[in-house]
């Protein structure tokens, strides 16, 4: 991290600087680019790129890639010819911040901590991340559209050379928090976005700035909307926080930079599509105007209880959103191809989380760990690999940082919770539990006890939800190789194998409840 | 400079009026932040949060300088027996109607607001009703004298807000300087 000036130096250039927070920061530049070091000296010549590209929200059970009825990832599909598909890879959490953080530093949330919306990974576990993992071998560049994901980053910008702003390639960019001093971005952020313009709680902190800032905002997007209203005709999508974006453009920005960097590098790239809202553009506007009709599933007792017809009506809106952005991906592609980037790069493309349109379920804010939540996709394609190999044995997205490290040759460090890949080196393992895990209700620094945790083993996936009103202690088992689509819970006519599974659980979770229990 | 001398209310209804508007909005800063607190506890440490109040008493405090001066402003503007002559109950009758318009269109509105809209739907028309009648509310203080003086009586109670509230929002002011630069 850059050295930060003491107070007892502040300079009056310092001064003015922070005194513009309060009044000017509406006026600051656009560029938020931080360099954390300038391009140091790289041992690493030789070495092959890695382009690491999540997807947010992208379920791997809507993919056609992964047997989706829908011919939504035709480009996707064109791209994993040439690459290793891992058929049953999941997510460590059911959103944005438990998942990508579980990605980042090899370790499931029940370890980094990250539990909560928009937390961070707990003080003692930063350390233990991707990017300082990789070492300045590679030249570490992230950008996330995703402002939770960009408050992680934030925690690793000591290993992290160059991160762009969430705003960056967007048309434009409301009040947020990239536009405060970059020196403190959790502050910034949690200030202006998590408490004056909350925009998914009435009770945001800024009663009289609050409207201004949304009429502000809504003009200025009613301006761009009209200029691209021919390609757009629903909205534009947007990152949560105000920056509209086409997706054309975000892109090429990320292409353009991609061949701006020194190689070899290391490029964390998270995009915010195909998480909500979604909008896609008009070519794909009723582009799954059929009669699809996936099987009704019965209504979950801890769901939003929402119709069926409702979530098939938003089924179709991600399906179609999801294909527009499938095709940005192909042109995306074809460029890493043109520009031989894919020649010398591992390319790898996942997602920090799942969508749900099922059991009266939608997106993903619930406490559900169901196949769509947690089922993402990883497609890694090594440099220069002309053939697809398929892996059905369950994998995390704790796996990728471990495999990463074995490709470097590098030793895998103890606190890693993930295994080397199979294809790259590892074994597949059936009889290896891998989890998902929900506990945003849970205290941070107190052991799980609020929680729903899903843990997949073999054939089977057994779901536990801990404390959750009438569904107390509850228990659900599937048999994944019969009932892919879950629909028969098995914890009653299977009631031996599902105490197993849950013996096995409870052991793994005073394992790595122990450290709080002696702090609690 | 002259000009606005002359035409600026008294000093001491000023304080009345900003009193009112300090009490009302910094009451909503700390309903906001201790309703979002529950939630906040389970994450985030105590300098966190500290700085998550510091960052509502500052904007607190720019919002009650904001509405203070659009209420000046209707003073200097409005013909002065209209809005002058009675600003300690015109100008805070005015910014508690301000207000609870706000208010009223916070608790109306869409949720979430992602793609924002313009008008604010729904939420524009039962504020605006509020807006509208504020003249008509003024003029029947003006012609009740004995309403007024109740009213200007209630809001010289909320005077002692600002020394509560001020200076808590300069301290918070320099407490996020420092977290910013450290």
């Amino acid at each position: 991290m850059s050295a930060q000036p003491t107070p007892t130096q502040i300079s009056r250039r310092d001064f003015l600087k922070i005194a513009g927070l309060f009044t000017l920061s509406s006026l600051a530049p656009l560029s938020l680019t931080r360099h954390a070091h300038s391009n140091p000296a790289k041992q690493g010549e030789g070495l092959p790129n890695i382009i690491l590209l999540v997807f947010d929200a992208l379920s791997a059970e809507n993919m056609s890639l992964y047997g989706y009825a829908r011919r939504t990832t035709p480009n996707i599909e064109r791209f994993a010819a040439n690459a290793n598909v891992y058929r049953a890879h999941y997510a460590g959490g059911n959103f944005t911040t438990p998942g990508t953080a579980s990605l980042l530093s090899g370790t499931y949330p029940w370890t980094h901590r990250a539990l909560h919306y928009a937390g961070r990974v707990a003080k003692p576990y930063e350390a233990n991340n991707l990017f300082r993992a990789l070492g300045d071998a590679y030249y570490r560049f992230a950008f996330s559209q995703n402002a939770w994901v960009d408050l992680l980053l934030s925690q690793f910008s000591a290993d992290i050379e160059q991160r762009l702003p969430a705003s960056a390639f967007s048309l434009l960019r409301g009040f947020t928090y990239d536009r405060l001093p970059s020196s403190n971005t959790p502050l910034s952020f949690r200030g202006l976005e998590e408490f004056l313009f909350h925009k998914f709680d009435r009770y945001h902190g800024a009663l009289v700035f609050y409207p201004l800032q949304r009429a502000l905002t809504a003009l200025a997007y009613q301006n761009k909307l009209a200029q691209f209203a021919d390609l757009y005709p629903e909205g534009l999508p947007s990152n949560h926080h105000d920056a509209f974006f086409l997706l054309r453009s975000v892109f090429d920005g990320v292409l353009q930079s991609l061949t701006s960097l020194p190689s070899p590098f290391f490029a964390y790239i998270h995009l915010f599509p195909p998480h909500d809202p979604y909008l896609t553009s008009k070519e794909f506007i009723g582009a799954f105007d059929d009669d699809y009709k996936p099987v009704a599933k019965k209504i979950h007792p801890l769901s939003e209880k929402h119709s069926y017809a409702a979530l098939l009506a938003e089924r179709q809106k991600y399906d179609e959103y999801l294909a527009h952005v499938d095709a940005e991906f192909g042109r995306f592609y074809e460029a890493l191809v043109r520009t031989g980037l894919s020649d010398n790069s591992f390319i790898i493309l996942t997602s920090d989380h799942g969508e749900i349109f099922e059991r009266g379920e939608k997106n993903h804010v619930t406490e559900l760990l169901f196949q769509p939540l947690i089922h993402i996709p990883l497609i890694i394609h090594a440099p220069g690999q002309k053939h697809r190999q398929d892996f059905s044995s369950p994998t995390s997205c704790v796996d990728i940082l471990p495999t990463l490290l074995h490709l470097r040759q590098q030793p895998i460090p103890a606190w890693c919770e993930g295994k080397v890949l199979p294809g790259f080196g590892g074994e597949s393992d059936e009889g290896r539990p891998v989890y998902s895990i929900e506990a945003k209700q849970n205290h941070i620094r107190q052991p799980l006890w609020v929680y729903t945790i899903s843990m997949i083993l073999e054939r089977y996936k057994l779901i536990h939800y801990s404390h959750y009103g009438e569904y107390f202690n509850a228990l659900e088992l599937y048999d994944l190789h019969n009932d892919p689509e879950e629909m028969e819970d098995l914890s009653v006519s299977k009631r031996r194998t599902a105490l197993e599974l849950k013996a096995e659980l409870y052991q793994k979770l005073e394992e790595v409840n122990r450290p709080y229990q002696q702090t609690s | 400079m002259g000009i606005y001398k002359i035409s600026l209310p008294p000093r001491r209804e000023i304080g009345t009026v900003f009193g009112v508007i300090v009490c009302f909005i910094f009451s909503w800063v700390m309903l906001a932040f201790f309703k979002r607190l529950n939630y906040w506890v389970l994450y985030l440490d105590i300098t966190s949060l500290l700085e998550m109040l510091a960052f509502g008493l500052v904007n607190a405090l720019l919002e009650s300088l904001f509405t203070l001066g659009l209420v000046l402003l209707l003073a200097i503007a409005l013909p002065s027996r209209w809005f002058r002559e009675h600003f300690e109950t015109q100008g805070a009758l005015t910014s508690v109607m301000f207000l609870a318009g706000i208010l009223v269109m916070n608790a109306t509105q869409s949720m979430p607001s992602i793609v924002p809209r313009l008008p604010f739907e729904r939420a524009t028309i039962p504020a605006l009703c509020l807006f509208a009648i504020t003249p008509a509310v003024n003029i029947m203080f003006i012609k009740s004298p004995q309403v007024a003086t109740w009213f200007a009586s209630i809001s010289r109670r909320f005077v002692p807000f600002i020394f509560i509230y001020v200076p808590l929002s300069f301290v918070s002011m320099l407490f996020l300087l420092i977290q910013y630069i450290l």
